[in-house]
């Protein structure tokens, strides 16, 4: 799983596991100080879609939005264990190595 | 609620997966909301802005990985760049299998880029590029705007005036632009300079290379000179000890202050096509002229923070403070701030970018043309197109493929471009009028050159992509069991009709640019203009120095110079006048002695003064109309006795006889009285209307500076050195200049319009012949490819000329459609035709309906002839001509 997926999956978990794109992207750019695209976060969502990872609903229009709906993002439990193989992985090869 | 921009949102959302669009957009919208709030409309704009293109390449890629999918059976050969890479060789070598098609693509699109890449390298070098002085943008230009219009210089008491109350200014600097006579040398010189205020060269920061540079202190009466570069190379030869040297300038001991780096002149307003080459104090004597002499151009530099806008509306209120204060000279006159650069380069810069429209015209109607036929060809490759998705490609892979295509060839015609471009840059640089500045800078730099990337980049996005992406959307099934027959798919019809509408309606803009531009040249050049061109001589002589310090002497010699020239064999006619003709001039209102006197000066007509001596209306050619012309009677003070032009006599004593008739320019007498009228000629130019003119004698008029004129009975050429060697048989130290016959005057005076002209004119043509050609080739084509259906329609019991009609009918309809929208396109491009056009409409009926015959007549005739060669043709033939 790439470095901006994990990001993604992160967001989504840290503002209680439902989140919209804008939150998504601002919860990133937040944290990491990265103006990120939607372009960039709705592929990431995609492809994180297609691997399982994230499910989605639609949520209610408004006009704020254009009369467009929210499209909530929840991280699966699938998610959850791809990100925490990552991070494990991560951290096995980290040990004893000096950077 | 804050809109973003149509086309940002369309692009933000282009690429995604439509499941997910919606929802995109919804957040992006909700987030510009927010951010116009916190940070402001404009910023949350750009921010917006900047997400739609940021977001182009995530979502172009994962729409190209996404489809992309083929079975293993295919060779997937790597991904991205590894992808594009195949698809470009394989490109290459099938354009290379084709190098008739791939030729005619590739030198369409290279005449295009390389026109429009040539225009753009002059139009940059000639106008965008800034002033060669620190911070230019700063420096202005302040004109006044005088009850008759734009724009005068101001008098002295104003600009001393302007000095003491502006506030939007780091300095001001008066300015008096003249021909300097340089004596005491070999051969004596006369060269075009400026005396200047010390304030100049403070305000302009440029220091000079050698020695100071002219101080407010020599303003006192100081006799002291700075010179160009050029002129120190050419009197010096670049040695340092010119510093502290004398010479004469206008009969006087001036001594070599100092030297400015090369490069360097003061922006004048006036005179902008000439290099100011010596550099004198401005005498503060000059200040004390009257309020009401306009004679010195201003130029400043704004104060930090200050704009131009600003400052303008500053140098309103002085104006209209003097205004109040002196209302004999002052009422109505406004002031202009421009920077120096718009002032210089801004109105042939307008005209300059009507050229490059034209151009870029001509390369949208390459393009139109080269889609269509790459559409063509990919009608032709079907098969081949079928074949491949049956063995997995996708609709994505097919279109990269094909707009790999495109890429090949603009990559090739770009390369073509850049070297059309060295050769027209070349030639437009001979070819461009004397009155275009910086001529010398013109060249194909990288600036230009990244230019030229950016329009094959942009060419290769515009006739690629859409036939890329029609010609992929192949129904398999279909063509796998017309084993290859085709007809065409409707929407595939819709853009190849879109393409050849399109070339229709560009070539008539066109045509009717170079038709209109062409009547405009022909009306200038055919005009009346009032003098003769044929066999007169013309030539710039003053006389400057101590010994002409009163009228009678100068006079003396100029009446010495006559008689000289006069006895050269193959002279007719000598005679002197302070303002030649097309040559712009000074004006006055007058007053006319039988009205009532008036309150303000600058009441009454406008009339242009000049002062003639000797033969010069025999020798000019303008007629004698009515009355007597000039003896030296005239001349008598309190009796001065004037001519006045026909234009003058009609407009200010209509219906009466102006022999006569007195005026003045002053309210009060003594009078002038009119003895006689002559022809009317232009003395502002060609396309400038005719004035009110008044001639006075040498001896009572406005004195100064003028031109000897002299008509001939053989070639003025053979006779040139003769009449200037006349000159300097009277005084050596008196040289002439400017040695010119009226025809090259006038033909100076026309190079400009005929430069355009000419260049619209070929655009004209490339363009007309193009998309004849283009119309007719794409038409030709697919109607071949219909025989078999007319075929099935035959056999099926339809007639010939049913079979013709049916074609025919939809080439009417394209060429009704492609005027139609032509039509609409000549009258939005009247606008901006509109500053070039001259003495005709911006539209020019007979032309454009021409053109949209001929144009028609490409399609339609282009429809026809292969229908008819199917409807003679057998059914059964037809059926099996694929």
């Amino acid at each position: 799983m790439g470095e901006f997926e994990q990001f993604v999956l992160l967001a989504i978990v840290r503002r209680g596991n439902r989140a919209y794109g804008m939150e998504i992207r601002e919860e990133i750019e937040e944290r990491t100080g990265r103006d990120v695209s939607y372009g960039a976060v709705y592929t990431a969502l995609r492809r994180l879609g297609k691997k399982g990872f994230v499910t989605h609903e639609l949520g209610e229009p408004s006009q704020e939005r254009g009369g467009r709906a929210k499209k909530f993002f929840t991280v699966l439990p699938e998610g959850r264990q791809a990100l925490r193989d990552t991070r494990a992985a991560l951290d096995t090869m980290w040990e004893g190595a000096t950077v | 609620m804050i809109r973003p921009g149509r086309v940002w949102a369309w692009l933000l959302g282009r690429f995604l997966a439509p499941e997910d669009r919606d929802a995109m957009l919804g957040d992006a919208l909700e987030e510009l909301q927010r951010r116009a709030a916190r940070d402001g409309v404009r910023r949350a704009r750009a921010w917006y802005r900047g997400q739609a293109i940021r977001s182009l390449g995530p979502t172009m890629h994962a729409r190209f990985d996404s489809s992309f999918d083929p079975p293993p059976s295919f060779n997937r050969r790597g991904e991205g760049w590894g992808m594009w890479r195949n698809d470009l060789k394989l490109a290459a070598r099938g354009l290379r299998r084709r190098p008739g098609f791939s030729l005619t693509i590739v030198a369409t699109l290279a005449v295009g880029v390389g026109f429009t890449t040539a225009l753009f390298g002059v139009y940059s070098a000639v106008f965008l590029e800034p002033l060669d002085l620190p911070d230019s943008e700063e420096i202005v230009v302040v004109m006044g705007v005088g009850p008759f219009g734009c724009c005068g210089p101001a008098s002295g008491p104003d600009y001393l005036d302007f000095v003491e109350r502006e506030r939007s200014f780091d300095g001001m600097a008066a300015l008096n632009p003249t021909f300097f006579n340089l004596t005491g040398l070999d051969q004596a010189e006369r060269v075009y300079g400026t005396r200047t205020t010390g304030s100049a060269f403070d305000l302009l920061e440029v220091p000079p290379l050698l020695g100071r540079p002219i101080l407010e202190t020599d303003q006192d009466g100081a006799r002291v000179a700075v010179l160009s570069h050029g002129l120190w190379l050419r009197l010096f030869e670049g040695r340092d000890d010119a510093i502290g040297d004398v010479l004469d300038i206008d009969g006087e001991p001036h001594e070599v202050v100092g030297v400015m780096p090369a490069g360097f002149d003061i922006p004048s307003p006036w005179g902008t096509l000439r290099e100011h080459e010596l550099f004198t104090p401005f005498p503060n004597e000059l200040f004390e002229r009257s309020r009401g002499s306009h004679g010195y151009p201003v130029i400043a530099r704004l104060s930090d923070g200050v704009s131009v806008d600003v400052a303008e509306t500053d140098m309103q209120r002085i104006a209209r403070e003097l205004e109040a204060e002196y209302p004999e000279t002052n009422t109505d006159w406004g002031a202009l701030v421009q920077t120096a650069h718009e002032y210089r380069y801004g109105e042939s810069g307008s005209q300059f970018r009507t050229l490059l429209a034209a151009a870029a015209l001509v390369l949208l109607i390459g393009c139109a043309n080269v889609a269509g036929l790459l559409l063509a060809r990919a009608a032709g490759r079907e098969g081949e197109l079928a074949v491949r998705t049956a063995i997995g490609a996708s609709r994505r892979a097919l279109a990269r493929l094909l707009f790999a295509e495109s890429v090949v060839l603009s990559a090739i015609a770009a390369l073509g471009g850049v070297g059309v471009a060295y050769l027209a840059v070349g030639g437009l640089r001979s070819l461009l009028p004397p009155t275009v500045p910086r001529v010398d800078q013109i060249a194909v730099d990288g600036q230009v050159l990244v230019f030229a990337v950016a329009i094959s980049v942009g060419t290769a996005l515009l006739f690629g992509i859409v036939p890329a992406l029609f010609a992929s959307r192949t129904d398999v099934a279909a063509r796998v069991r017309e084993n290859g027959y085709s007809t065409l798919a409707p929407g595939r019809e819709r853009l190849r009709d879109a393409f050849i509408v399109l070339q229709i309606s560009v070539g008539l803009v066109l045509l009717n640019a170079a038709a209109v531009l062409v009547g405009s040249y022909a009306n200038v050049r055919g005009q009346e203009h009032g003098f003769s061109t044929e066999g007169v001589l013309t030539m710039a002589l003053s006389a400057n120095g101590p010994e002409y310090g009163d009228r009678a002497s100068v006079l003396r010699f100029y009446e010495d110079v006559i008689a000289e020239i006069e006895a050269v064999p193959g002279i007719r006619d000598v005679g002197f006048v302070t303002k030649l003709p097309l040559a712009g001039g000074s004006n006055g209102s007058i007053q006319r002695a039988d009205e009532p006197p008036r309150t303000n000066q600058n009441d009454g007509p406008l009339v242009e003064v000049s002062s003639a001596h000797g033969d010069y209306f025999a020798a000019m050619g303008i007629s004698l109309v009515r009355g007597r012309l000039l003896e030296p009677a005239d001349s008598t003070p309190g009796a001065v006795g004037v001519l006045i032009n026909e234009r003058m006599a009609e407009s200010v004593w209509p219906g009466e006889d102006p022999i006569g008739q007195q005026f003045g320019f002053e309210s009060e007498p003594p009078w002038l009285t009119v003895v006689g009228v002559v022809g009317t000629v232009r003395q502002w130019g060609l396309e400038q209307e005719a004035l009110n003119e008044a001639y006075f004698p040498y001896a009572r008029g406005w004195s100064g500076s003028g031109h000897i004129v002299v008509s001939t009975e053989v070639d003025p050429a053979t006779v040139s050195a003769e009449v200037r060697a006349a000159v300097g048989r009277v005084d050596p130290t008196q040289p002439p200049a400017s040695l010119q016959t009226m025809a090259e005057r006038v033909d100076r005076a026309l190079a400009q319009r005929r430069f355009y002209t000419a260049l619209i004119g070929i655009f004209a043509a490339l363009a007309l012949g193009l998309a004849t050609a283009g119309i007719y080739g794409t038409v030709t084509y697919f109607v071949g490819r219909r025989v078999r259906e007319l075929g099935i329609r035959m056999a099926l019991g339809a007639g010939g000329s049913g079979i013709v009609g049916l074609v025919l009918r939809r080439g009417i309809r394209l060429a009704v459609w492609g005027v139609g929208f032509g039509l609409v396109g000549v009258v939005a491009s009247t606008r901006v035709i509109e500053s070039l056009v001259y003495g005709v409409g911006a539209a020019e009926v007979v032309t454009v309906l021409v053109g949209a015959l001929a144009l028609s007549a490409a399609a339609i005739g282009a429809s026809v002839l292969p229908a008819a060669r199917a409807a003679r043709v057998s059914p059964v033939i037809a059926l099996r001509s694929e």
